[in-house]
C-alpha cells in the first residue's frame, strides 16, 4: 500500500498571473515614486487635490509594499509551495478568489489614497473597508496555503515553507492590531488607540511588516530560487533554520527600541536594544549562506543574469540588514531620525533586496512559466546594470543628503545659537533630490525594459501550455511509533537506571524526531507561540492607560480644530511634517515657541497626545516640525502661506493647497466624526456632541473674523462665506498645536465647558448657504 | 468600561519579561538542537528538497521517520 503512486498538476496558472500584476504593479508604483521626486525639485508638480505629494506619497509606498512586494511574494509562494509539497494547492477557487481579491483591493487604494480617505499611518493608511477586504483575502490565503500543507506529498517541511507559514501567521496579527477602529463614516475612522499607544502600536505594525512581509517571505524566496538558479543546495541547512529561528524570535524583540517612556522595565528595554544588535548575526549568517550557495559556481553568475540579481540582493539583504541595527542605537537616531538617511536605508532594501529578488525570480521563473526560451539576455543584463547603477546613486544621494541635514539641524554657533534655519538645510540638499530623482530614473527604465522583455518572452509562448503530469506517492499516515534501540539500561528494573535511559533517549534526540513527524501540529504550535508571545510583549504597552501621565491643562481639540486635523491627516502633511519635538537641545530650541517662559519645557511631552487619533508624529521632515507651530504665525501668514509657500519661502517645496480655500466644510460629518471620537475615548461633553456643527460653526466665524480684520488691515479682498471654507477648520487646528501646556487660566480653548456659555450665546444652524 | 481599564487592572507587564525568557529558552533549544543533534545526513537532504522536483520521494516509502534513522 505504502508509496503508491497520485498523480496531480501544478496550478501555473494563478503563478502566471501574480507574475503579470507584479510586473504591472511594479510600473506603476514606481513611476509613482519618481514623480514624488521631482516633485521635492520641481513642486510646481504638484496637481491638487489628488495629486500632491502628501497625498501620492501613500500611494507610492503602498503600490509598492502591498502590490509589487506582495504580487512577488504570493508568486514565489505559490510556485516554490506546491513544488516543494509536492501537491497542487488546497483550492483552485480560493486562489483565485486570492489574485483578484488582492489586485480590488490594489485597485481601490490606488483610488481612495489619492482622493484623501486614509488613516493616516504609515503603510496602514487604507480606511477600514479595505482593511476589512484585506483580512478577509488574507484568510482565504491562509486556508488555501494551510489546506495545502495538509494535503501535501512531502513529509518534511523545507525552510522556505517554515518562512511562508510565519509571514501568514504574523501578516494577519500585525494587520487586525494595527487597524483597530471606530468608523465614523463609509471611509473615514479613527483608531482606538491615541498618542503614544497608537505610536507604540503603529511602530510595533510597522517594524514587523519589515520583517514579516519583506523579509521572511524573500528569505522563504531566497532559500528556494537560489538553489534553483545555482543548481546546487543551499550551503547550510543548519545556518538556514538557525537563521528562522533567530528571525522569528530576535524581530519581534527589537521593537522596544520604539518603547522608550513605557512602562517596560529598564532591563527589557536594554535587551531589547541587544536583540537588534543580535539580529545582525543570522542577517548576515542568511546573507552568507546565500552567497555561498555559490561557491564552486561563480563563473556562472558572470554568464547568468538571474545568479546577479540574486548576488546583488542578498547583498543588499546584508547591508540594510546591517543598516537597521545601527541605525536603532540611539545616538545614531538622533542624527538618522527624519532625515534622508531613513529614505536611503529602506530604498537600499526595497529596491537592491525585494526588489532584484523578485526580478531574479521572475527572470527564472519566465521561460519556465511560459514555456520559451527567455525573449533577450541583452535586455537582462540592461535591466540589471541601469538598476544596480540606479539604486547606488539613490542610496548615495540619500545618504549625503540625510547626513549633511542632520548636521546642519545640529550645529550651533559659538554663542549657543542655531547655525542654520530649516530653510538653509533644505536648500543644501536640492542637488541631493536631483541625483535621487535620476537614480530612480535608471532604475525603472531598467524595470520597464524588463517588462517588455518578458511580455516578449510570453508572446512567444506556445499556443497551449503543456500542463505536465506529476507523479508521487502518497503520505502515508503516522502509525508506527519510532522503533526503540536496543539498549542495556531499558532491561534493567531499577529506578535510577530507568531515568538514565530517558535521558540517554532524549539525548539522542528521539524527541525532536517525533516531533518532526508532526510538521503540521508543531508549526501551530510554534506559530501560536510567537503570536502570544509577542502579544505578552506588546499589549501591557499600549493598553495600559497609566503609561501615559495626563496633563491638566491639556483638552480635546473642539469640533472645528478636529476637522482641520481631518483635512491635515487626509492631505497626508504627516508624509512632510512631524509632531515630535525631541528632548534634545537642537530640537527645543530650534521649535521652541516665542512665548514660553525661560526654563519652561518645551519638547513634546506623552501627556500631550492623549487625544491624538491617530498619532500624527510622522517619520520624515521635509517640512519642519509642527508640534510647537501654534500662535507661531499669524492667522493671515498661514493664509498666504497655505495659498502659496512660495509666497512666503521661495525655495519652499511645500504644494500650495488653494483647494482648501474653495472646499466648503462639511459640517454634518463634523458631527458624526465628534460622536466616534467619544466612542474611542475622548471626553467631550454631551452637549458637545449634540452640538458638534454649530459649534464648529461659531468657532469658524470666530476665526474668519479675525482673519478677515486682519487682511482688511492690508486692505486686501476678502472672499465671500470665509467661515464655511475648509482652510478656516486647518487654520484653527494648526494655531492650537502644542499650545496647551502653555496655557493660562484664562486661554480658554472650549468655551461651553462653562454652562454660563451654554444659556448666553445663542448658536446658529450651520447649511442654507448663508 | 473600556478596553483599557480591563487591561490595565490585568498586571500584565511583567509577562513581558516572561515572554522574553521563554523566548530566550526556545531560542537556545533551537542551536542546541543545531549544534548538537542534528544529523548531517537529515540537514543534506532537506538541502536538497527545492533540487528534486518530480517525484521527490525516496526510494524508501514515507514511513515518517527521518532519513537518520
Ligand atoms: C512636500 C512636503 C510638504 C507637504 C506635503 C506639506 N508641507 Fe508644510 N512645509 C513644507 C516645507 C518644505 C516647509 C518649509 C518651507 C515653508 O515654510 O514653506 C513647510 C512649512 C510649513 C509650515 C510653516 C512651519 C514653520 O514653522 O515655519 C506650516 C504651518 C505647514 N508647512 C503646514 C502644512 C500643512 C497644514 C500641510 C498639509 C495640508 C503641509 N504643510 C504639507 C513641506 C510640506
Amino acid at each position: 500500500m505504502s508509496g503508491e503512486l497520485e498523480r496531480f498538476r501544478y496550478d501555473d496558472d494563478v503563478v502566471r498571473k501574480f507574475v503579470a500584476a507584479t510586473l504591472l504593479w511594479a510600473v506603476v508604483g514606481m513611476l509613482v515614486g519618481l514623480i514624488l521626486a521631482l516633485q521635492l525639485v520641481m513642486p510646481a508638480l504638484n496637481f491638487g487635490p489628488w495629486f500632491t505629494f502628501g497625498r501620492l506619497r501613500p500611494l507610492h509606498t503602498n503600490a509598492v509594499i502591498f502590490a509589487f512586494a506582495g504580487n512577488a511574494l504570493f508568486a514565489g509562494i505559490y510556485h516554490s509551495s506546491q513544488r516543494l509539497l509536492k501537491t497542487r494547492m488546497f483550492s483552485d477557487a480560493l486562489s483565485r478568489f486570492h489574485f483578484w481579491g488582492w489586485q480590488a483591493i490594489i485597485v481601490s487604494a490606488a483610488i481612495t489614497l489619492p482622493l484623501g480617505f486614509t488613516q493616516g499611518k504609515e503603510y496602514a493608511e487604507l480606511e477600514w473597508p479595505i482593511d476589512i477586504a484585506i483580512a478577509v483575502v488574507w484568510v482565504a490565503f491562509a486556508v488555501n496555503f494551510f489546506g495545502t500543507l495538509a494535503k501535501r506529498r512531502e513529509r518534511h517541511l523545507y525552510v522556505a515553507i517554515w518562512f511562508y507559514i510565519a509571514t501568514i501567521i504574523t501578516v494577519a496579527v500585525l494587520h487586525i492590531f494595527n487597524n483597530l477602529a471606530i468608523p465614523a463614516g463609509a471611509l473615514k475612522s479613527y483608531p482606538i488607540y491615541a498618542g503614544v499607544q497608537d505610536a507604540f502600536m503603529q511602530w510595533w505594525y510597522g517594524h514587523n511588516a519589515v520583517a514579516f512581509f519583506l523579509t521572511t517571505p524573500f528569505l522563504g524566496m531566497m532559500y528556494y530560487y537560489l538553489p534553483k538558479a545555482a543548481e546546487r543546495p543551499v550551503y547550510s541547512y543548519r545556518l538556514s533554520i538557525l537563521h528562522f529561528w533567530s528571525l522569528v524570535f530576535l524581530y519581534i524583540w527589537a521593537g522596544p527600541h520604539h518603547l522608550h517612556y513605557t512602562a517596560l522595565p529598564e532591563w527589557a528595554s536594554t535587551l531589547g536594544m541587544l536583540f537588534s544588535v543580535m539580529l545582525w548575526m543570522p542577517s548576515w549568517g542568511g546573507m552568507i549562506n546565500g552567497l555561498f550557495t555559490l561557491r564552486g559556481a561563480w563563473h556562472r553568475v558572470a554568464q547568468d543574469p538571474v545568479l546577479k540579481f540574486f548576488v546583488v540582493a542578498v547583498t543588499f539583504y546584508g547591508m540594510a540588514t546591517f543598516e537597521g541595527p545601527l541605525l536603532s542605537i540611539k545616538s545614531v537616531n538622533s542624527l538618522s531620525h527624519y532625515t534622508d538617511w531613513t529614505i536611503g536605508h529602506v530604498h537600499g532594501g526595497a529596491l537592491g533586496w525585494n526588489g532584484f529578488l523578485a526580478f531574479g525570480m521572475i527572470y527564472w521563473l519566465a521561460p519556465r512559466l511560459f514555456q520559451t526560451k527567455i525573449y533577450s539576455k541583452k535586455m537582462m543584463e540592461f535591466h540589471f546594470w541601469t538598476g544596480t547603477i540606479g539604486i547606488l546613486i539613490y542610496i548615495i544621494s540619500m545618504y549625503v543628503a540625510g547626513i549633511t541635514q542632520g548636521l546642519m539641524w545640529r550645529a550651533f554657533n559659538a554663542d549657543g545659537t542655531l547655525k542654520y534655519d530649516f530653510m538653509q538645510s533644505l536648500i543644501k540638499i536640492i542637488p541631493m533630490y536631483w541625483f535621487r530623482a535620476f537614480g530612480g530614473l535608471l532604475y525603472i527604465t531598467g524595470v520597464i525594459v524588463g517588462v517588455v522583455n518578458i511580455a516578449l518572452t510570453w508572446a512567444s509562448r506556445p499556443k497551449v501550455y503543456e500542463d505536465k503530469e506529476i507523479e508521487a506517492p502518497a503520505l502515508k499516515p503516522i502509525t508506527a511509533p519510532d522503533p526503540e534501540p536496543p539498549s542495556p539500561l531499558k532491561e534493567s528494573g531499577a529506578h535510577v537506571v530507568q531515568i538514565a535511559y530517558k535521558l540517554e533517549r532524549f539525548i539522542e534526540g528521539a524527541w525532536h524526531r517525533t516531533w518532526e513527524r508532526l510538521p503540521l501540529t508543531f508549526s501551530v504550535m510554534v506559530g501560536v507561540a510567537v503570536v502570544v508571545a509577542s502579544l505578552f510583549e506588546i499589549l501591557p504597552t499600549f493598553l495600559i492607560r497609566s503609561n501615559v501621565p495626563t496633563i491638566a491643562s491639556v483638552e480635546p481639540l473642539t469640533p472645528l480644530e478636529q476637522y482641520g486635523r481631518d483635512i491635515y491627516i487626509s492631505d497626508g502633511c504627516y508624509n512632510c511634517h512631524s509632531q515630535m519635538v525631541r528632548p534634545i537641545r537642537m530640537e527645543t530650541e530650534r521649535y521652541k515657541p516665542d512665548f514660553s517662559k525661560p526654563g519652561q519645557l518645551t519638547y513634546s511631552l506623552p501627556g500631550e497626545f492623549v487625544y491624538d487619533h491617530p498619532f500624527q508624529w510622522g517619520s520624515r521632515r521635509i517640512g519642519p516640525d509642527l508640534h510647537r507651530v501654534g500662535r507661531k504665525y499669524s492667522h493671515d501668514w498661514h493664509w498666504d502661506h497655505m495659498m502659496n509657500p512660495r509666497s512666503k519661502l521661495k525655495k519652499s517645496m511645500m504644494p500650495p493647497y488653494d483647494y482648501l480655500f474653495r472646499d466648503p466644510i462639511d459640517f454634518s460629518a463634523i458631527t458624526d466624526h465628534t460622536a466616534a471620537l467619544v466612542k474611542v475615548g475622548v471626553p467631550y461633553i454631551r452637549y458637545e456632541v449634540e452640538n458638534a456643527d454649530k459649534l464648529a460653526l461659531w468657532q469658524a466665524k470666530k476665526v474668519a473674523g479675525e482673519l478677515t480684520k486682519l487682511l482688511k488691515a492690508q486692505n486686501r479682498r476678502v472672499p465671500p462665506n470665509l467661515q464655511t471654507k475648509k482652510i478656516i477648520a486647518v487654520i484653527a487646528y494648526l494655531q492650537r498645536l502644542g499650545t496647551d501646556i502653555f496655557r493660562g487660566p484664562k486661554d480658554i480653548v472650549r468655551p461651553w465647558l462653562d454652562p454660563k456659555w451654554r444659556r448666553e450665546i445663542k448658536l446658529s444652524q450651520p447649511g442654507g448657504k448663508d | 468600561m473600556r478596553l483599557s481599564d480591563i487591561m490595565s487592572n490585568m498586571h500584565l507587564s511583567h509577562w513581558a519579561q516572561i515572554a522574553l525568557v521563554l523566548f530566550m529558552a526556545i531560542f537556545l533549544g533551537v542551536v542546541l538542537y543545531l549544534v548538537v543533534f542534528a544529523k548531517r545526513e537529515t540537514m543534506d537532504r532537506m538541502a536538497r528538497m527545492p533540487l528534486d522536483e518530480t517525484n521527490g520521494q525516496q526510494a524508501k516509502p514515507n514511513n515518517g521517520g527521518g532519513a537518520d534513522e
